[in-house]
């Protein structure tokens, strides 16, 4: 319990970072994650399925090694998976401006925060901290779905929420079946829930090439 | 025009000429009638500006452009500013505050911390 503890407090820290601080290594993944002059749509289709479907399996990767105990994994995970966030939040960024990248990243920390604390909470078998991650976590729907409905009118809030709702409920399923150490359905959730990922990022790409027409008419 | 009009209309334009006079005391005694309210606006979970100056008595007018509710609440998480309540604006809604005592008030959204600002409240 307390190394769950310990792991949770590793990555708040690291999700802590600001959005300029992206270790070296990512600099090549980082430098594609922002949309340019030339990005086409069908690029930017690909940028953000790539990315979403990342995060799943990075944040699955971090919430396996915590529930197994496995530190220095979770460390390396966890940084990966911030790095990721960071990435998303550059090419946000990029088509809304810096305030709006820098909004979603802490947005997007914060669902992660909130899969922590379930993780966490079913390490420790405690099922009212379980259930108010959750709540937590369906709660949050509807900020990223009023955040990108802000951002894009083509995107209605309620069926954003709805996607959103469905990543948050597919991630869990790997999450707890990496904590009844079932390896086949770990890996059957997992693919289940990576897939998932591109019902929401084709509509956000569909969508910003639609209210940016001119911005991908390469 | 007969003559008593004409002094008639004279007359009045005088009274209201030395009442205007008069009542400019009146407007001075009362600092936020002639200033126009500041604004602060919420955008994509960010509060702009993030730095807001207004004078004591100043009405700060608050719109909310998200769908989501949010709240200007004064001080931070750990340790609420008292001076001043907290502002509630349902999605898309406004609210007016009106701070009156001169200071430096850091702010937030309680339900989403990571929005901040800063409000300083001139003398008036």
């Amino acid at each position: 319990m307390r190394r769950i503890l310990t792991l949770a407090v590793a990555l708040a820290v690291a999700a802590a970072s600001p959005l300029a601080a992206s270790p070296p290594p990512r600099a090549h993944v980082a430098a594609t994650a922002a949309i340019t002059a030339r990005t086409t749509g069908a690029e930017l289709k690909a940028m953000l399925n790539t990315l979403l479907q990342e995060h799943v399996y990075l944040a699955s990767a971090a919430t396996g090694a915590a529930l197994g105990g496995r530190t220095a994994e979770f460390q390396a995970a966890a940084g990966a998976l911030d790095g990721n966030s960071q990435d998303l939040a550059r090419a946000i960024g990029s088509v809304y401006g810096d305030g709006a990248g820098q909004a979603f990243l802490a947005l997007w920390r914060r669902h992660i925060g909130f899969v922590v604390d379930y993780t966490t909470a079913l390490a420790a078998k405690d099922q009212a901290k379980q259930t108010q991650a959750v709540n937590a976590l369906i709660g949050y729907t509807q900020d990223f779905a009023a955040f990108l409905a802000g951002a894009n009118p083509n995107l209605p809030k309620d069926a954003v929420a709805d996607l959103v709702r469905t990543h948050i409920l597919t991630l869990k399923d790997v999450i707890d079946a990496q904590a009844s150490k079932d390896p086949a359905k770990t890996y059957a959730t997992l693919r289940a829930a990576g897939m998932h990922m591109s019902m929401i990022a084709n509509p956000l790409a569909d969508a910003i090439v639609k209210q940016f027409p001119a911005k991908f008419a390469n | 025009m007969p003559t008593p009009f004409r002094r008639a209309r004279r007359a009045i334009a005088a009274i209201a000429a030395i009442a205007a006079i008069a009542a400019l005391p009146l407007l001075a005694l009362a600092p936020n009638a002639s200033r126009a309210p500041a604004s602060l606006r919420i955008t994509l979970f960010a509060f702009d500006p993030k730095t807001l100056t207004v004078a004591a008595g100043q009405p700060v007018a608050v719109t909310n452009g998200d769908a989501i509710e949010h709240t200007v609440t004064f001080g931070t998480p750990d340790h609420q500013d008292a001076r001043l309540g907290a502002v509630t604006l349902g999605a898309n809604g406004s609210a007016t505050f009106t701070p009156k005592t001169p200071g430096t008030y850091a702010f937030y959204c309680e339900r989403h911390p990571f929005m901040t600002g800063t409000l300083t409240v001139t003398a008036p």
